[in-house]
Order: structure tokens, then C-alpha cells, then sequence
């Protein structure tokens, strides 16, 4: 997934470890990660596996 | 806050921003399973209903749990006017279990939320004889690179410790203990892997 500053943001904001953060400390990490992608070009490629694990009844 | 309740307060962010499931996991799900259309799917966990769109495309009959009113209302919304599906606002652990009704449980990025004491059992309970239980989850692959290295950094300075480290995802790795959990429940296996 191609994130921009914001867009990384967004998704950050979706994840419970990063949401159950005090707000000030939530909003400071978010900035820095922003600046991080913007200084890189504004542009991030955040990489995922998927995996799926099946098991019958015994 | 529960951390699995947090999910309920971010809901049009999180409908908006996380991913579904590629086709071929379903295609998996089916072809292993011999699932067919007549069957029943219990989902657990459906968010604003990402999987479950795979999921009523695989059988006409899904019924999907999420403790997240909200959540539940984004699902409804993404499903508007599909049949086969009904949806119950509450927690796996607190639904009124049907027994031996479904031929498929499945979770798709919730099942690492659940009390395990009650999880496998109660998954099992609600399964028919040939039933079968699925798990599945995104993984994010940790930043490499000069990038991959601010991030961290931005995260070791603002974030608590641990932060830097591996996301709570890698829970679906194959390292992880998902195979390992599902075979020790006794209840099922054994473990088929796809990813």
C-alpha cells in the first residue's frame, strides 16, 4: 500500500496500539512519523503477507 | 479501554483505511474446506465487513459478530441489499452460542483478541461434525532501509518501549503461535497454512 504523510497517518490511526495513546503523545509519534515520510520523498510503501491458517474439527 | 473496543471509535477511519483480502485466500478457504453455498459461516470479529464480503460470496448464509455498533453499521452499510448475511452486535465470548450449526468458523485479524479459554471451545461447539476453523491476518512488513530506520527511530523517541519492535500482528506470522494454538486446543487440526 502506497501511503503519503497523511494517508500513513490514517492507517496508524486505525490501530488499537497506536489509538489507546495519550493524545498528546499519539500526536507528537504521528508528526514524526509524517516528517519521516515527507522527508523520503513523501512517499512510503508499506508492505504486507497475508496469511491464513485452517484447521478441521477433531 | 478495552483495546479491542478502540477499533469502534476510529470506524469510518478504519473502514476507509485497512485492506481486505486478496481472492485467492478465498479461493483457499473453498477449495480446502469443500465448502459449498448451502453451508453456514460464522464470522467473528467482522469489522466494517472487509472479509465478509469474501465470505457471502462463498455461501448464502453468514451470520457476523462485532462487538463495534458502529462498525457493525459500516458492515451493513459496505453489504446493503446482499442476502445471507445477518449480523449480532457483540463479542465472540458473549454470544448465545448455536451449537453445531455452522460449517465454518472464521476470523479474520480479530481471533488474537479473544479470551483463548473460551475461544477454541466455544469455535468447536458451534461447528458442525466436518466443520472447520480459519484464522487469517495482514501482516505488515517491518520498513527497511533509511526510511525503515526513521520510522524507528520516530518511534523509539515518542512511542513507549516496544514500539520499535515487531506490530502485534506479526501474531499471524508462521512463527507466530496461531498453528501452535489452534493443535494444543485439542479441538482441531491438523493446521493447513496458506500465505
Amino acid at each position: 500500500m502506497d501511503h503519503s504523510p497523511q494517508s500513513l497517518i490514517a492507517h496508524c490511526a486505525t490501530i488499537s496500539y497506536y489509538t489507546v495513546l495519550p493524545t498528546v503523545q499519539r500526536d507528537a509519534l504521528f508528526d514524526a512519523l509524517a516528517q519521516v515520510v515527507a522527508d523520503h520523498g513523501g512517499r512510503y510503501q508499506l508492505t504486507y503477507q497475508t496469511h491464513l491458517y485452517l484447521a478441521p474439527l477433531l | 479501554m478495552d483495546l479491542s473496543a478502540s477499533f469502534d471509535t476510529v470506524a469510518e477511519l478504519y473502514n476507509a483505511n485497512r485492506r481486505g483480502y486478496p481472492a485467492p485466500l478465498y479461493a483457499d478457504l473453498a477449495a480446502i474446506t469443500g465448502l459449498g453455498r448451502q453451508d453456514a459461516i460464522l464470522e467473528i470479529g467482522c469489522g466494517s465487513g472487509q472479509a465478509t464480503q469474501g465470505l457471502v460470496d462463498l455461501t448464502d448464509d453468514v451470520l457476523a459478530l462485532d462487538p463495534g455498533a458502529q462498525l457493525l453499521n459500516l458492515a451493513r452499510r459496505r453489504l446493503s441489499g446482499q442476502p445471507g448475511v445477518e449480523y449480532a452486535n457483540c463479542s465472540f465470548e458473549d454470544w448465545s452460542l448455536i451449537e453445531g450449526r455452522f460449517r465454518l468458523v472464521v476470523s479474520a485479524q480479530a481471533w488474537h483478541w479473544l479470551d483463548p479459554r473460551i475461544a477454541y471451545e466455544k469455535a468447536a461447539a458451534a461447528l458442525v461434525p466436518d466443520g472447520w476453523l480459519a484464522i487469517f491476518g495482514h501482516v505488515p512488513m517491518p520498513p527497511t532501509g533509511q526510511i525503515g530506520e526513521d520510522l524507528r527511530v520516530a518511534h523509539a523517541r515518542y512511542a513507549p518501549p516496544g514500539y520499535d519492535g515487531p506490530s502485534p500482528e506479526s501474531w499471524y506470522l508462521p512463527t507466530g503461535p496461531v498453528a501452535g494454538l489452534i493443535t494444543a486446543s485439542a479441538l482441531f487440526g491438523p493446521v493447513i497454512h496458506r500465505g
